[in-house]
């Protein structure tokens, strides 16, 4: 059976509610319509219990999945766009990602967060973004970005059964992207970061959307030899990934549609600064979104890293020699 | 509401020399705070904001843990108290999570009522919105009890909302408002035992309690630069501690003093004597991963040792 990764989030949530009764899904037209991306399709005729529509109340879906975590439902929240979740960046930080520290574990919120980002598909303002940076700079918290289908499904069945907060961001360029069957109830360890191609001549890090295009073009490029991660666990960032690639290669390459300053390259690259400087036969570098707020969908392809910018800032790294 | 009104004394006396941090006095309004907590059944759950120290007691809240909160130590989180939150200092952010505890106790069916306490200053907050929204289509069995003693830190009522009635608040979600003054105890532990019945039969009330800040906002706050001239002799007409006092007898009150003395003095050195003994590494996460291991093996080369 073909797969995707909307129906790997489907299958998971499904799964996960035919296990648990304790699961409670809230978003905003999740519950009849499925969700826009129908994410949640058909899980509310079967648990009409568990399964709702939550009113526009961003502040509110947060703070409502904090106070049920810790009486002991399973809250699992979509927000309908990214761009839209911002305020569960207040809630999180105050209180959810803080609650088991601030109690010395006493009390804990295990719940999951999970919401459309990224560019691609054509979208009004604000439906576009790439908020990842933000969420990574909270303390107590996860957060993820699957790039395949068996990803987004076992990291939502992780992430469910982990006794934290965990945001998955997920790539809805790729939600309806064809993939093979995936495994049905298997979990994807959280934390770690992917080898999706291995190579010798360039480590190239990157996630959500711009992996399958990464990966096309290296696997055209005969003449270099890339390597390339799906970095997948925005935080915490699998340094051991990282550092062992960048030591084995000597150059290093971040792509991300973020914005560039104090972006998630940002942190990727002090790792490897940190602990691969002597291994490194050019400067690392990251080709990113600019500092500019996230375009109109018209112009988009001239603002985020496309294949021709990918391909010149790989042979860039490739052609650089000290002086 | 004496041993609240000891302890907040004593507290602010430690602050004044140096021994805690800020600390917010609940003089004036321990009539609210002690009749919602004596009335509270025992698994129902407060969710505080910061100033309950009268409702946190009644439940049997430890005083020397709540002086370890104060005193900046994350021990002050555990007070003892299995159904209640820990304090929360962001403005009206709890009546949030409030909502998601009575969910959960509905989805559960549960006999249980989430009593949530906000000040006159959060009723401006989109979270309390949200929250009343939520709770009204839900029919959630909570009750929003807002502690109005006219002043949100230097900003008056009138300066904060439209209404001087804060319990019209619920007015547009269908949540009937209660109001009382804080001066009388006993009228505020009935009307909370029928609001908590009210609450789980036809769902969320509002009670907005009129009460008079007998201190400053927190310690670090000077309320001579902004009250009214005739605020704080008001005050003492609505104190709710002198209100009830001619009804205990004098053997009683005796006997109270001295109880109340040897609580908060026993309190007060225990107090003293602690030290926060957990890493803060340990409980941020219950699987710590690996970058944030290093970053405790650092901690201990460089700070611990």
């Amino acid at each position: 059976m073909q797969a995707s990764l909307i129906l790997g989030i489907n299958s998971a949530l499904l799964h996960a509610l035919e296990n648990d009764a304790n699961i409670v899904l809230f978003g905003q037209d999740i519950a009849q319509n499925g969700g826009v991306f129908r994410a949640t399709e058909g899980l509310m005729q079967k648990f009409p219990k568990q399964v709702f529509n939550s009113p526009i109340s961003e502040v509110l879906m947060t703070g409502m999945g904090t106070g049920m975590a810790i009486a002991k439902l399973k809250p699992i929240i979509e927000f309908q766009f990214s761009g839209f979740m911002l305020s569960a960046i207040e809630q999180l930080l105050i209180h959810a990602g803080r609650m088991r520290s601030r109690t010395r574990s006493r009390l804990h919120c295990p719940m999951v967060i999970r919401a459309p980002y990224g560019s691609g598909i054509g979208a009004p303002e604000h439906h576009s973004e790439s908020p990842e940076a933000l969420f990574a700079h909270i303390p107590g918290i996860r957060v993820v970005i699957p790039a395949t289908a068996q990803r987004a499904h076992g990291l939502l069945l992780a992430a469910i059964d982990e006794p934290d907060p965990v945001v998955i961001l997920e790539p809805k360029k790729l939600y309806h992207r064809q993939s093979a069957a995936i495994q049905v109830g298997l979990k994807t360890k959280l934390d770690q970061a992917f080898i999706e191609k291995t190579g010798t001549d360039l480590s190239i890090i990157t996630w959500g959307a711009m992996l399958p295009l990464v990966k096309e073009i290296t696997e055209k490029l005969t003449n270099i030899n890339c390597e390339v991660i799906d970095l997948c666990s925005i935080s915490p960032i699998d340094h051991d990934t990282i550092i062992n690639s960048v030591k084995k290669t000597g150059r290093a390459l971040v792509v991300h549609e973020a914005c560039q300053s104090f972006g998630v390259g940002a942190e990727i690259l002090a790792i490897i600064a940190e602990h691969c400087t002597p291994y490194l036969i050019a400067p690392p570098k990251r080709l990113t979104g600019f500092d500019i707020p996230t375009p109109y969908f018209k112009n988009e392809h001239q603002y985020f890293p496309q294949a021709k910018q990918i391909i010149n800032a790989i042979r860039k790294i490739m052609e650089y020699h000290y002086a | 509401m004496c041993l609240t009104r000891a302890f907040d004394q004593k507290a602010i006396y430690l602050q004044r020399t140096g021994r805690l941090g800020t600390f917010p006095s609940s003089k004036g309004q321990e009539g609210l705070f002690v009749g919602l907590g004596l009335a509270m059944a025992s698994k129902d759950c407060l969710c505080p904001y910061y100033r309950d120290q009268g409702a946190l007691f009644a439940r049997g809240a430890s005083l020397e843990r709540l002086l370890a909160y104060w005193g900046g130590m994350e021990l002050g989180n555990d007070l003892g108290l299995a159904y209640d939150m820990p304090i929360s200092v962001p403005i009206a952010s709890q009546t949030t999570y409030a909502c998601g505890i009575a969910f959960a106790a509905k989805f559960k069916s549960e006999n249980k009522v989430v009593f949530c306490t906000l000040g006159d200053g959060a009723t401006s907050k989109g979270d309390f919105y949200e929250a009343l929204n939520f709770a009204a289509i839900h029919k959630l069995a909570l009750v929003f009890v807002i502690n109005n003693n006219q002043f949100a830190i230097s900003t008056p009522l009138a300066e904060q909302s439209p209404n001087a009635d804060l319990s019209e608040k619920g007015l547009s979600f269908g949540i009937p408002g209660h109001s009382l003054l804080g001066n009388d105890i006993i009228a505020i532990y009935e009307k909370m035992q029928q609001l908590r019945q009210l609450a789980l039969t036809e769902g969320p009330q509002i009670i907005a309690i009129k009460t008079f800040r007998m201190h400053d906002h927190t310690t670090a706050d000077d309320a001579q630069r902004y009250l009214p001239e005739n605020y704080l002799a008001d005050a003492e007409k609505y104190d709710p501690v002198p209100t009830l006092a001619p009804k205990i007898c004098a053997a009683v009150k005796t006997k109270q003093a001295q109880i109340i003395e040897t609580k908060i003095t026993a309190a007060v050195n225990n107090y003293l004597a602690l030290n926060e003994q957990d890493s803060a590494f340990t409980h941020t996460f219950a699987n710590m991963p690996k970058s944030l291991v290093k970053q405790k093996q650092f901690w201990e080369e460089e700070y611990a040792s």
